[in-house]
């Protein structure tokens, strides 16, 4: 038994052993779970895939004259203004008007923080206090006060894999589905995937800090739609999914290595987020869940060609191992797999934040409160309007 | 000297010669044709792989040119911007003939001409822009 303020006495001394995800994966294979809880104290975890729900807070400071900025455009993408005089919220997956599909609030984060110039215009009704109705300028992200990014809803724990039965071409969030399930897509990074290695959320809870965009970021509260399951099967085998975080940082310290604007063809605007979290070897039982290796984690292929809630289920269970070797088996037939989410970019994460934490540069946090993992899933039950 | 080719014909709006039949029977070149969009009355253009004696292919070539087709000779078959690419894999969902593959060792992707077929699907499979076309010698 470790506590985490023990390992954090560890990583300032310079004596933790932080090993990645896969390393750890490897090493309790090799050597055995109780060895390996004895000789590591962090394992560190790596995601970069395109997360919808994201965005960021900014403030513009006062122009002169002063203005309540509304009507907000970054590049000709819309900003919500509805809040104080030149605060916004721009979001991932609003589109440019004027080049709709190829530009979005993704590619305008992305922009910023390359820290390339940025158009912003607004307009104004004018008040006493703010006159000003009209603004037309370029900024930087240097110029700016807070640039803060949110993200409701990021770090899915477990996502489908995708296959569409129809007989045309299908074109989704996860990527373009060929007819007759004659390909199947997956956004996982598998081993490496950060809820998959704490699945019942022991040591993440508000305030937890995770590797975010480059920079340090911190669990703001659950995220949204996160309703954690687990599933066991006949063999005793479980697939834990639903577990999704709130993540807020600091924009200015993010790097466009790890955060990047996705077009997806005929869907629409994303952005790759690159998420870390380290995780505390606390005991045995902790371990064992960091070892678990892409042959026992699991997904489910769905049809997304059936566009309802409740998608049909062409195969319950398909591990991460069969879906990385290219190929799975549907219904007797050899599909071949694509991953969304970046293998290469989430153990360039992993490793970063490995070094981070070697170096005593990125503490281990004890959760200021707990998330709420209970939560009631509601679905959207339309009433007539009167 | 055996080789093979891929090559771009844009057919005239006015009624040509079967040169596929001709390349085939005239000049002993094998064909494969990956892409074929033709309407009557206003032309069109037909991707394909011409392999056989490189002085047939010339030959052909210039017979095609000669007899009012336009003929280009593709050389890369897409470009790929590593600066640009974050080795997702988009593209190889969609890619059936593995020109796009994810190394299994380094997760990287790559890029093999010989097996493209200029289908063109990875370019909007691509969520960077990273993919282009450029084919042409």
């Amino acid at each position: 038994m470790k506590t985490i303020s023990e390992i954090n006495e560890k990583i300032a001394s310079g004596s933790a052993v932080v090993l990645t995800a896969e390393e750890v994966v490897k090493m309790a294979r090799e050597q055995g779970v109780k060895d390996t809880a004895r000789r590591v104290d962090v394992v560190t975890t790596g995601t970069f895939s395109p997360m919808c729900s994201s965005g960021a807070f900014l403030n513009f400071g006062h122009s002169e004259p002063l203005m309540r900025m509304s009507g907000v455009k970054l590049n000709d993408v819309p900003a919500y203004a509805g809040v104080a005089a030149v605060d916004c919220f721009i979001g991932a997956t609003e589109l440019s008007e004027t080049r709709g599909f190829d530009y979005g609030g993704a590619h305008v984060i992305e922009d910023l923080i390359a820290g390339k110039d940025v158009k912003l215009t607004a307009r104004s009704y004018g008040t006493d206090c703010y006159p000003r109705r009209e603004l037309e300028t370029l900024i930087r992200m240097e110029d700016m006060n807070q640039c803060v990014m949110f993200n409701p809803r990021n770090a899915y724990q477990n996502y489908n894999c995708a296959v569409n039965t129809s007989d045309r071409v299908i074109h989704t969030y996860m990527g373009t589905l060929l007819p007759h399930v004659a390909n199947a897509t997956y956004a996982t990074s598998g081993e490496l995937s950060p809820l998959l290695k704490d699945p019942e959320l022991r040591t993440i809870g508000i305030g937890t800090r995770v590797f975010f965009g480059g920079a340090e970021g911190y669990v703001a509260w659950e995220g949204t739609q996160c309703f954690p399951s687990v599933k066991e099967f006949p063999d005793g085998q479980k697939m834990y999914s639903g577990a999704t975080l709130a993540l807020i940082g600091d924009m200015k310290k993010m790097s466009t290595r790890f955060i990047r604007a996705a077009r997806i063809y005929k869907y629409g605007v994303s952005m790759f987020v690159g998420i870390g979290i380290p995780f505390p070897v606390l005991d045995e039982d902790m371990l064992s869940k960091l070892a678990v290796g892409n042959d026992g984690l699991f997904t489910e292929v769905s049809d997304y060609s059936v566009p309802v809630r409740s998608r049909p289920i062409l195969r319950e269970r398909v591990s991460y191992a069969e879906l990385r070797s290219g190929q799975i088996e549907i219904r007797g037939r050899t599909v071949p797999t694509a991953p969304m989410s970046s293998l290469k970019k989430a153990r360039e994460i992993a490793l970063e934040l490995k070094l981070r934490v070697e170096k005593g540069e990125f503490l281990l946090t004890e959760p200021a409160a707990k998330l709420q993992l209970d939560t009631v899933r509601h679905v959207l039950n339309e009433r007539e309007v009167r | 000297m055996r080789r093979s080719v891929k090559i771009l014909l844009q057919f005239p709006n006015e009624p040509v010669k079967p040169f596929v039949h001709l390349f085939a029977v005239d000049f002993d070149l094998v064909f494969s044709i990956y892409q074929a969009d033709i309407t009557p009355g206003s032309g069109g253009r037909m991707v394909l792989d011409l392999s056989g004696e490189s002085e047939n292919i010339d030959k052909a070539l210039v017979f095609a040119e000669k007899n009012g087709v336009k003929v280009r000779v593709m050389s890369k078959a897409i470009r790929w911007d590593t600066e640009t690419c974050v080795h997702c894999g988009a593209c190889t969902a969609v890619c059936q003939h593995k020109a796009l593959s994810l190394d299994p060792v380094t997760a990287e992707l790559s890029f093999n001409n010989d097996n493209c077929i200029l289908c063109e699907m990875c370019i909007k499979a691509c969520p960077t822009g990273a993919v282009s076309l450029d084919i042409y010698q």
